[in-house]
């Protein structure tokens, strides 16, 4: 970029301008004066012209978007494990960028890669699940050294059908419907009544009562079992909600079994899409499609959901209870996120340490090679230049320590932050867990967001390096929505594992580099029109600011020429005038004057006058 | 009776009726002027608006100055010029009048010649007049985006974008107005460090046509002096002599005042002849009439004292 000096003008001084008018003669100075530049001819449309060139010159596709898609290829090889590179934050974008932008001027940052931050907090997710052991449902069946952990609250269950049925005999199920809208009719069990059914030729079980819990047990157990805050009993307290409770015939419990309604929908679902069905698939689909029509999926669905709402803010409600009143909890939760937070320090220390060492020595080996051993070492041999390298390095990697120290003891303290808070996320259940990971998940980008939204840059360039920052992070995430599905069949090859991390952290750095890069074309905030107007305004203004000085300096000096040349001469011109009046000689006023206007005389004195007329016969003037 | 109640009547429901609408009509306003509020903001054409108020008046601003610059300046050039004719006829005073004289004078002491002639010098706006002044751009080639004019297909494309396609056109146009400013700016800067220039040049030139008035009447003065000696020299030696047809009066025979008398005047004839020969703003311009040789004599001197003033 063309620096502030090429749209510089010339610089004019009020001694340089006294100088350049006192060496010539008075009858020369408008002349001079007009002759003066006091601005350079360039016009100003051409000076914005040169602005605006300089600003389009900035788009080069190999720099902007080759290298860093190589580079992404390149992180995706160093992740392997085994190299241990990746859990020590070293890739080869960061290693390239720190070799390319080093100075020794410079001090050392520590950088975040959020794929991995994000495989870490995943990892920490999995470590927050909570072990209830195997699925118990009824009080006989729990084992003798865990009698509370069973799922069944019969009397719950009794007292929901007690007050459905309110000393009736028959009532109408709460979710089926036949196809004329009516609901169906219930009754209790008894073996009279199956007699007199069976008798009429009637299914029984059509027309007997069972209380079904509409999110079954063991569903409940395996999904919200997972909360560390949370009891078996905790979880029993929940299922026997009256909201969980349907009063629906046997046979549909039947059918039901331990799925939930929207698992039995998409078991249907997926039966009707398979092209050929086993006998036995036929049969379930048979019975699906005779027992519950189309108003009954309708009425269990929604009553899935109330039921799912109540028991989440049950065990929601449990979980907030349980941080406040228990402390243990906490305070165990704290330590585990320390010592995780810990462990990656030493692992991140190690690595800001290697490529500090890594840049250091690297950039003096370029420098060597590039501008001679003893470039700008102030030493003659190349054995000293050598020695005095290497000590600059040490140097530097030494000063720096500390640097290193502070940013991953600050990035320790901020890993126990998000670490506990993710502990705690990971307590609470369903929907509100969900809203809450965002916390979690975006850790880094919010702080990176609050550090941008501190900083001094003007406000398109917050919201472009935000909207940047979170595009990066979502296309990240995206990858990680991908993982599973879509590159599930690498795991199945040879060194799978190994493979689809690799293939991962490529697609998602490729990704993150292409996005970022569109971003950055698309200019949504007008960050470059907004540089390069500062910068049309600051050259404009520098430049002005010298038309002014110069004009100033110009006008200083020439006034007091003027005045002065002018004294000068009504003094002389005074003194020639009195000497002509009075009879006195003229010539030393005449002389006198001729040496204002620096006019050269050939005739010094009288004598050489004499000397003239005498020699010459006619004069010239 | 009932019709008076009943027009009673009516004036009242009509006044509120008349009321409720202009409640009605204030609350449509209010509502109006907050949505526009907003649309304006989400399109960008608040940005817009300030582009315009901003262009408007830069483009007031810098035809204000050009005009005044226009006019002082041809001003100043107008009295510059005036004193370059008043040079001019010192020029030609110092030759038809002055010099004459000094010939005829001093011719009856000794042949004295004036070569050369004097150098009228064209006075040329050229010199003076600043580098045409590039004004503020034209309005299309700043505005990238313009909301004054309808158009239910832009209205959609706003829209569908978020607004960020309108904003960011809007956002460019104030930020290419607020460069013409810096541009036009300097263009202001330039104009009044030109005029100021002219004026310290108009003064320059006050002083030289002093320099010409000042020394021209001295010369005369001293002319007149020199006129009286010789007279007087004149009968004397005709009286010593007797002789009343000679032609010169011998120089060794007359006193030595006379002689530095004649000595001053033949310098200060040198300085007058190069002050009339000289161009003082520029080069252009001719020299009185004269033969070819004399003229390209004098320009060579020109040159050459040019060449020591500089």
């Amino acid at each position: 970029m063309a620096t502030k000096n090429d749209y510089a003008q010339p610089v004019i001084s009020t001694e340089q301008v006294l100088s350049e008018l006192q060496g010539c003669s008075p009858l020369q100075v408008s002349k001079q004066l007009i002759n003066m530049e006091l601005h350079d001819q360039r016009e100003s449309l051409a000076v914005m012209a040169q602005i605006y060139d300089e600003f389009e010159q900035g788009g080069n596709v190999t720099d902007e978007l080759v290298k860093p898609l190589i580079l992404n290829l390149c992180d995706g090889l160093l992740c392997i494990k085994k190299l241990g590179l990746k859990q020590r934050g070293i890739t080869a974008t960061r290693l390239v960028s720190e070799i390319n932008n080093f100075d020794y001027l410079g001090s050392t940052t520590t950088e975040k890669d959020q794929r991995f931050e994000k495989q870490r907090l995943d990892a920490d997710s999995k470590s927050h699940q909570d072990d209830k052991g195997e699925y118990v449902r009824t009080k006989a069946d729990a084992d003798s050294h865990t009698p509370d952990n069973y799922m069944e609250d019969v009397g719950k269950k009794t007292a929901y059908t007690d007050a459905y049925f309110s000393d009736k005999k028959r009532v109408y199920s709460e979710l089926e419907v036949n196809d004329r809208g009516e609901r169906k009719q219930l009754r209790r069990n008894s073996t009279s009544y199956k007699n007199e059914l069976e008798a009429k030729g009637l299914n029984a079980v059509e027309r007997t009562y069972n209380n079904d819990h509409n999110l079954p047990l063991k569903h409940i157990f395996d999904e919200y079992g997972s909360s560390k805050a949370l009891s078996v009993a905790d979880l029993r307290d929940a299922a026997g909600s009256a909201d969980n409770f349907d009063v629906v015939s046997q046979k549909i419990n039947k059918i039901k079994l331990d799925s939930s309604w929207s698992d039995l929908k998409q078991k249907r679902d997926n039966l009707k899409a398979k092209p050929k069905l086993s006998a036995a698939e036929k049969k379930t689909l048979a019975s699906l499609e005779t027992h519950v029509n189309e108003a009954t999926w309708n009425k269990a669905l929604a009553r899935e959901s109330e039921a799912r709402t109540a028991v989440e803010s049950h065990l929601n409600q449990k979980v907030a209870n349980k941080l406040t009143a228990d402390t243990k909890l906490v305070k165990g939760e704290a330590l585990k996120a320390g010592s995780k937070a810990k462990d990656e320090l030493v692992d991140a220390g190690i690595g800001e340490l290697i490529i500090l060492v890594v840049k250091a020595v690297s950039f003096e080996l370029k420098d060597m090679f590039q501008n001679g051993i003893t470039h700008d070492t102030g030493c003659s041999s190349s054995m000293d230049a050598f020695s005095f390298r290497m000590k600059r390095a040490l140097k530097y990697i030494t000063r720096n320590l500390m640097n290193i120290s502070l940013g991953s003891f600050k990035d320790a303290a901020m890993n126990f932050v998000k670490y506990l808070v993710n502990a705690i996320v990971d307590m609470f259940v369903g929907i509100l867990k969900k809203a809450l990971k965002i916390i979690t998940e975006g850790f880094n980008a919010i702080l990176a967001s609050i550090k941008i939204l501190l900083g001094e840059s003007s406000g398109a360039e917050k919201a472009d390096a935000i909207t940047k920052l979170l595009a990066s992070t979502v296309v990240t995430y995206i990858g990680f929505a991908f993982e599973e599905s879509v590159l599930g069949f690498i795991n199945k090859l040879p060194f799978g594992d190994v493979l689809s991390d690799v293939v991962m952290v490529m697609f998602t750095g490729i990704a993150s580099t292409v996005v970022v890069w569109l971003l950055d074309k698309m200019d949504l905030f007008s960050v470059k029109d907004e540089k390069r107007a500062a910068r049309v305004k600051e050259i404009f203004e520098f430049r002005i600011r010298q038309i002014k000085e110069n004009t100033d300096a110009f006008e200083a000096a020439a006034l007091q020429t003027l005045t002065q040349q002018k004294l000068q001469f009504r003094r002389m011109a005074e003194r020639m005038s009195m000497a002509i009046d009075s009879d006195q000689n003229v010539n030393a006023s005449v002389y006198a004057m001729a040496d204002f206007m620096k006019v050269d005389l050939e005739i010094n004195t009288t004598d050489d006058f004499m000397a003239l007329l005498v020699a010459q016969d006619r004069i010239e003037v | 009776m009932f019709g008076r109640i009943g027009s009673w009547a009516s004036s009242k429901i009509s006044n509120m009726v008349d009321k409720v609408v202009e409640v009605g009509r204030k609350v449509i306003d209010k509502v109006v002027e907050k949505g526009a509020k907003c649309w304006n903001a989400f399109t960008g054409k608040t940005t817009f608006d300030k582009a315009e108020q901003l262009y408007q008046e830069i483009t007031e601003r810098y035809d204000k100055k050009k005009t005044q610059y226009d006019k002082s300046s041809i001003k100043l050039i107008a009295d510059i010029d005036k004193r370059v004719s008043a040079i001019n006829r010192f020029k030609q005073d110092i030759y038809d009048v002055q010099f004459s004289r000094f010939i005829s004078l001093s011719n009856r002491l000794h042949n004295v010649t004036v070569k050369g002639q004097p150098f009228e010098e064209l006075f040329s706006d050229a010199i003076l007049e600043v580098k045409a002044s590039e004004s503020v751009g034209q309005r299309e080639n700043l505005f990238l985006i313009d909301f004054n004019k309808f158009d239910l297909v832009r209205v959609a494309s706003y829209v569908l974008t978020l607004g960020f396609y309108s904003r960011k056109k809007a956002k460019q146009t104030l930020l290419k107005v607020q460069e013409e400013e810096a541009r036009i700016n300097e263009e202001i800067a330039k104009m009044q460090s030109h005029l100021r220039q002219l004026k310290v040049v108009a003064k320059s030139i006050d002083n030289v046509v002093e320099y010409f008035d000042v020394l021209i009447s001295n010369y005369s003065k001293l002319l007149d002096r020199f006129e009286y000696g010789i007279q007087t020299q004149r009968h004397k030696q005709m009286s010593q002599s007797g002789d009343i047809f000679a032609h010169k009066l011998d120089f060794r025979l007359i006193p030595i005042a006379h002689i530095e008398e004649f000595q001053a005047l033949f310098n200060l004839s040198i300085v007058l002849k190069q002050m009339a020969n000289l161009g003082y703003l520029s080069e252009s311009g001719k020299v009185k009439a004269g033969d070819n040789q004399q003229a390209k004599v004098l320009f060579e001197k020109v040159v050459s004292i040019q060449g020591i003033a500089a």
